[in-house]
C-alpha cells in the first residue's frame, strides 16, 4: 500500500468519525512530490463524502468557529424582514397569544395582560406598524419564540411621489377646509392619555 | 435530513424554518467548506487568505445560495457549494492582488497575474450534472472499489466496512483510494463528453 493510500484512508476514517481532520496536516504527512495526488483524491472525497455525525463537543467547537460566526452575523444583518412570521413562529414554539402576553407582562412588569394580548393580536393581523415596535419588545419576542432576531414585518413602503401629485390635482379648497375642520376639533379635544409602558413597547418606536 | 427539512419548509413558505434549517446545514458542513477551500486554493492563497475565502464562501452560502439553490439532493448541494467556493477563492485572490498592486510602486516588484474568471454557466444545469455524474460514475467503478465507495458515501465507519466485506484495513484503504482516483478520471471523461 502506498503512502498516499494510507494517509487518504486515515483522513477518511477521521472524517467519518467526526474528528474534523485538517487537510493541511494530512498533506504535510506525504512527501511534497505526492501532495498533488493526495489533494486530488481528497478533493474527490469531499464531493462524495457524507456530512459526519459530529459528537456534541465537536458541534460546539464548529459553532464557535470565528469564520462561521462572522458569516452568520453578516447573513443575519443582510437578510430581509420576514413579514407575517409571528403567528407561524408562535405556533411552532407551541405558544398561544395569551402565553406570549403573560410572558411579556412578567418580563416588563405589565399589569394589563388583556391589553398586551390585544396588542399582540393586532400585530399578528398586520394592524400595527412594525417600525413602531420597541427594540426591547422585539428582543423579548425573539427570545420567547427561540429565533435569533425576529423581524415581525416590513415597514410600510414610502409614499410614491405620484400620490402627492395626484392629490394636488383634486379640488384643493374642499380638502383644505376638511383638514382645518379636523385640526380645530383636535385643538378643542382633551389631550390624549400619556403612553404607558405597554403603549411604549408597541407604539413608541425602536428606542422606547 | 437537514436539506429535506429546508426543502419542505421552503415549499410550505415558512421562511423562518427554512432559514434555520439552511443555517444548520451550512454549519454542519463547515469542515467540508474549509477543506474544499484548502484543496482548491492551496497553490495560490496564503493560509490567511484561505480563512478569508472560507468566510466569503460561508457568507455567500448563507445569503445567496439559500435563495438560488434549486436542487433536491445533497449531491447537488455539494456541487453548488464547490462551485461557489471556487468563485470565492478567485475573488479573494483578485481582491488581494489589487491591494498588493496598489501598495507596490510601478515597476517595482513582481506583479501577480489576474486570475482568469471561472467560466459562467447555468447553475441549475451544473447542479443536475453533479447528481447525474455520481449516478453515472459510481456504477462504473469496479467490484470492491465500488462497494467501498458506496459504503463510504453512506457514512459507514472503516472498521465496519472491513467487517462487512471481510477484508483488511489495507484493502479498504487501497480500494478507497483507487475508487476515488477512478472517479476523478471519470469526471474528466464525463465533463469532456
Amino acid at each position: 500500500m502506498s503512502t498516499v493510500e494510507r494517509i487518504l484512508g486515515e483522513f477518511i476514517d477521521a472524517w467519518q468519525a467526526g474528528e474534523r481532520p485538517d487537510v493541511d496536516a494530512y498533506l504535510r504527512r506525504v512527501p511534497e512530490a505526492q501532495r498533488d495526488e493526495l489533494a486530488e483524491q481528497i478533493d474527490m472525497w469531499l464531493v462524495v463524502a457524507p456530512t459526519p455525525e459530529y459528537p456534541a463537543a465537536a458541534r460546539e467547537v464548529i459553532a464557535a468557529e470565528p469564520a462561521l460566526q462572522a458569516a452568520l452575523r453578516a447573513a443575519e444583518e443582510s437578510r430581509p424582514a420576514v413579514p407575517e412570521s409571528l403567528p407561524a413562529l408562535r405556533e411552532r414554539a407551541g405558544l398561544g397569544v395569551r402565553d406570549v402576553a403573560r410572558a411579556l407582562a412578567e418580563r416588563f412588569g405589565l399589569r394589563d395582560e388583556d391589553r398586551a394580548a390585544s396588542y399582540l393580536e393586532r400585530l399578528e393581523r398586520g394592524e400595527l406598524d412594525p417600525g413602531r415596535l420597541s427594540r426591547r419588545l422585539v428582543d423579548a419576542l425573539s427570545e420567547l419564540l427561540g429565533v435569533p432576531r425576529l423581524m415581525p414585518g416590513a415597514p410600510p413602503p414610502p409614499m410614491r411621489p405620484s400620490q402627492a401629485f395626484f392629490r394636488a390635482d383634486e379640488d384643493a379648497q374642499e380638502w383644505i377646509a376638511q383638514d382645518i375642520d379636523a385640526l380645530s376639533r383636535a385643538a378643542l379635544a382633551a389631550a390624549p392619555e400619556p403612553m404607558d409602558e405597554l403603549d411604549r413597547l408597541f407604539l413608541g418606536g425602536p428606542d422606547a | 435530513m437537514l436539506l429535506r427539512r429546508f426543502l419542505s419548509a421552503r415549499r410550505a413558505r415558512d421562511e423562518a424554518a427554512a432559514r434555520a434549517a439552511w443555517d444548520e446545514l451550512v454549519t454542519l458542513n463547515f469542515d467540508r467548506v474549509r477543506a474544499m477551500v484548502r484543496v482548491e486554493s492551496r497553490a495560490y492563497l496564503s493560509h490567511e487568505e484561505q480563512e478569508d475565502a472560507v468566510q466569503v464562501a460561508l457568507t455567500r452560502m448563507l445569503c445567496d445560495l439559500l435563495d438560488t439553490f434549486r436542487g433536491t439532493s445533497m449531491g447537488e448541494w455539494v456541487q453548488a457549494t464547490r462551485r461557489l467556493i471556487a468563485f470565492a477563492c478567485r475573488d479573494v485572490q483578485r481582491r488581494n492582488a489589487r491591494h498588493t498592486l496598489r501598495r507596490v510602486p510601478l515597476g517595482d516588484g513582481e506583479e501577480r497575474p489576474e486570475p482568469a474568471a471561472p467560466a459562467e454557466d447555468d447553475d441549475d444545469d451544473a447542479d443536475e450534472d453533479a447528481l447525474a455524474f455520481l449516478d453515472w460514475a459510481i456504477p462504473r467503478l469496479r467490484g470492491r472499489r465500488r462497494d467501498v465507495i458506496e459504503l463510504d458515501r453512506q457514512g459507514v465507519p472503516g472498521e465496519e466496512i472491513q467487517a462487512r466485506l471481510g477484508v483488511s484495513r489495507d484493502v479498504v484503504y487501497q480500494s478507497r483510494s483507487r475508487g476515488l482516483r477512478d472517479l476523478a478520471k471519470l469526471r474528466g471523461e464525463y465533463e469532456g463528453t
